[in-house]
């Protein structure tokens, strides 16, 4: 999920969390935790990790990820940056406090030239910048990450599409999410319903000069009774709770619909036949040995 | 089951491959040195016992004791060598919880504090995921005949494997048998460093748990509930730990409403039926929560979560009163 400022049309929308808030953050730890336990690890499909030693993770909100790579691998150092000053202290003071010393963060804007000297990291890693990214500007970001991996370097992008569930409040509330983002021109998609973005990921490492790009999807069951039920069930309450001023503004709800929408999907997500599916596809590709940066 | 010797306690802790590459590491020695080591086929030097303390801090105050009994001329540093960063909780942490306590909407805030709070703690306390529960359990509205507080409600909770990693599936309400209820009870932090120590304590030990802490979650004298927290390991519980238990104690306060505190005066807690009895009456917690969110909306008078939550929490302890002296 994305936590950044946007400026479209020349107004100024705040784009759609507050990275200052804790809870924020509270939720961007559990949303990391889940995610990574839904993908079967934080580098669940690298076979062979010997050649992986420093490590990038791009737009790291709280460092939820970068922190279980730096607990995992005690070889690996892994470097966390964000945009706002807000996370990366916060991430720097959850490192400190469990003595995680391989992990460092640095704030950083991901829509500018990376402040990193070229074949830096031996992986690049990313998941769910959907949001703060306009379509126009991924191609930008790739030839940054290109240019600071080494020959033969791995990136990884792990983007999401909406779920699908048998709570008719969950699916409106996403449907709003996902009409919000294609009218703010955050979506790759031709219609409201979709994000679109895991259709072409692989596309875009492609055209980035990427090299033996593959793609492996990841279907996380949410349903009711599953071992991380709660925390997906607390994912939806916090997004939607975080999200309400962002989805009142762009999509045209009174604040009373909104609410009616939010206590239904939780009252419907707590019944013992709720079920749900969500679709995760991480995409990676290696840099030429003989890349041209 | 604590082990009887410091060779049985490092066999069991580099049983684990990665555990023991990081020990070998640290330590320097050869793999083969250390399985030695456990055999008893070689005695170490007293600067490599000592290293070993170092190098296993959460295992540091068993290994110790068990290397006084086998080497009684062996010094053993205090300990008092734990970094700094780590026996405090940081500036950073406060200012977020905070900013939760006046930012979110009253209906979030005791999720969302205790949330932020539990996975802090957490992820302080147990950083090498060596397995621990970190639980609150609320103190019960006063109901009764007596009007009393008669049993907590673990409302909210996390772990590392061994445990699951969101306890609020495991809904239960303790009682005086248990010891969150002693230590809400006598109104201080209370710790069992292990299962074969003797103590007039009550404690129902749960599987996995070698070591427990309770500590009241207190504002002004008066008690909201407390936190209990479970280690894997014997011993686990130093005390830097147990002043970091207290300063989690402390943050959650906030999350909690003021007139959910009650003297000490109010608590009479009552004995409660066993996890296995209760979970036959948490089977259908959940549905019992939608349905009363769903039926309220019906009717045109919506309720919150946290409404229909205290509702199933009194009914179900009004039930498991009723059987708690037959079944306990």
């Amino acid at each position: 999920m994305s936590t950044s400022s946007s400026d479209l049309s020349g107004r100024k929308i705040r784009f759609e969390f507050d990275t200052e808030s804790g809870e924020t953050m509270a939720w961007l730890l559990n949303f990391d935790k889940i995610i990574t336990n839904g993908m079967g690890g934080t580098l669940a499909e690298q076979a062979d990790l010997s050649g992986i030693k420093r490590v990038l993770d791009i737009a790291c909100g709280p460092g939820g990820w970068a922190l279980e790579v730096a607990r995992e691998h005690l070889e690996i150092e892994v470097t966390g940056i964000d945009i706002s000053e807000a996370m990366i202290r916060f991430a720097k003071a959850l490192a400190t406090s469990r003595g995680y010393d391989n992990a460092s963060f640095k704030v950083m804007d991901v829509k500018q030239p990376l402040v990193f000297a070229d074949a830096s990291f031996d992986l690049v890693n990313e998941r769910t910048l959907y949001g703060v990214m306009a379509p126009g500007e991924w191609p930008q970001l790739l030839a940054e990450c290109k240019r600071i991996l080494r020959p033969g370097g791995i990136i990884r992008l792990t983007e999401l599409e909406a779920p699908v569930s048998t709570s008719l409040a969950l699916n409106e509330l996403w449907y709003l999410h996902t009409r919000a983002f294609y009218k703010l021109g955050r979506s790759f998609s031709v219609d409201e319903w979709h994000i679109c973005i895991n259709a072409v990921l692989k596309r875009l490492l492609r055209d980035a000069g990427f090299q033996d790009v593959k793609h492996q999807g990841h279907v996380i069951d949410i349903s009711a009774g599953t071992a991380d039920f709660e925390g997906f069930f607390r994912n939806f309450v916090y997004v939607f709770g975080l999200a309400k001023p962002f989805l009142l503004k762009v999509a045209g709800l009174t604040e009373q619909e909104y609410e009616r929408l939010y206590q239904q999907m939780q009252a419907e997500m707590l019944a013992s036949d709720f079920c749900g599916l969500w679709t995760y596809l991480t995409a990676r590709g290696e840099k030429p040995a003989e890349a041209q940066v | 089951m604590g082990a009887s010797s410091w060779r049985e306690l490092l066999g069991r802790i580099i049983a684990d491959p990665q555990e023991k590459q990081r020990v070998v590491n640290e330590l320097g020695v050869n793999p083969i040195t250390l399985i030695r080591w456990v055999k008893g086929e070689v005695v170490p030097r007293d600067e490599n016992l000592r290293r070993l303390l170092e190098v296993l801090p959460a295992q540091r105050e068993a290994l110790a004791q068990l290397l006084m009994e086998a080497f009684p001329t062996l010094v053993v540093p205090s300990g008092q060598d734990t970094p700094e960063e780590a026996t405090r909780v940081p500036a950073e942490f406060y200012s977020r919880v905070l900013n939760i306590y006046v930012a979110t909407p009253p209906e979030r805030r005791f999720w969302s504090v205790s949330d932020l709070t539990i996975q802090l703690a957490l992820g302080q306390l147990d950083p090498n995921y060596l397995g621990m529960a970190f639980v609150i359990a609320q103190c019960m509205p006063p109901a009764g005949a007596t009007h009393k507080i008669r049993s907590l409600r673990q409302n909210a909770g996390r772990g590392t494997p061994p445990w699951n990693a969101y306890l609020e599936q495991e809904p239960l309400l303790l009682g005086a048998e248990s010891l969150a209820g002693y230590a809400v009870t006598v109104g201080h932090l209370v710790v069992q460093q292990s299962r074969a120590e003797q103590t007039h304590v009550p404690a129902r030990w749960v599987e996995w748990e070698e070591s427990a802490v309770a500590c009241p979650i207190f504002l002004g004298g008066r008690i909201a509930g407390c936190v209990v927290v479970s280690s894997t390991q014997p011993g686990y519980f130093l005390p830097f730990r147990q002043r970091l238990i207290e300063k989690y104690a402390e943050l959650l306060t906030l999350a909690c409403r003021t007139e959910e505190f009650y003297a000490l005066e109010d608590i009479e807690l009552k004995l409660m039926p066993s996890p296995e009895v209760q979970k036959a009456y948490f089977v259908h917690y959940r549905q019992r929560v939608s349905d009363l969110m769903q039926e309220a909306s019906r009717r045109q008078s919506p309720i919150t979560i946290a409404q229909a939550e205290r509702i199933v929490w009194e009914d179900l302890e009004t039930e498991l009163s009723g059987l708690a002296v037959s079944h306990y």
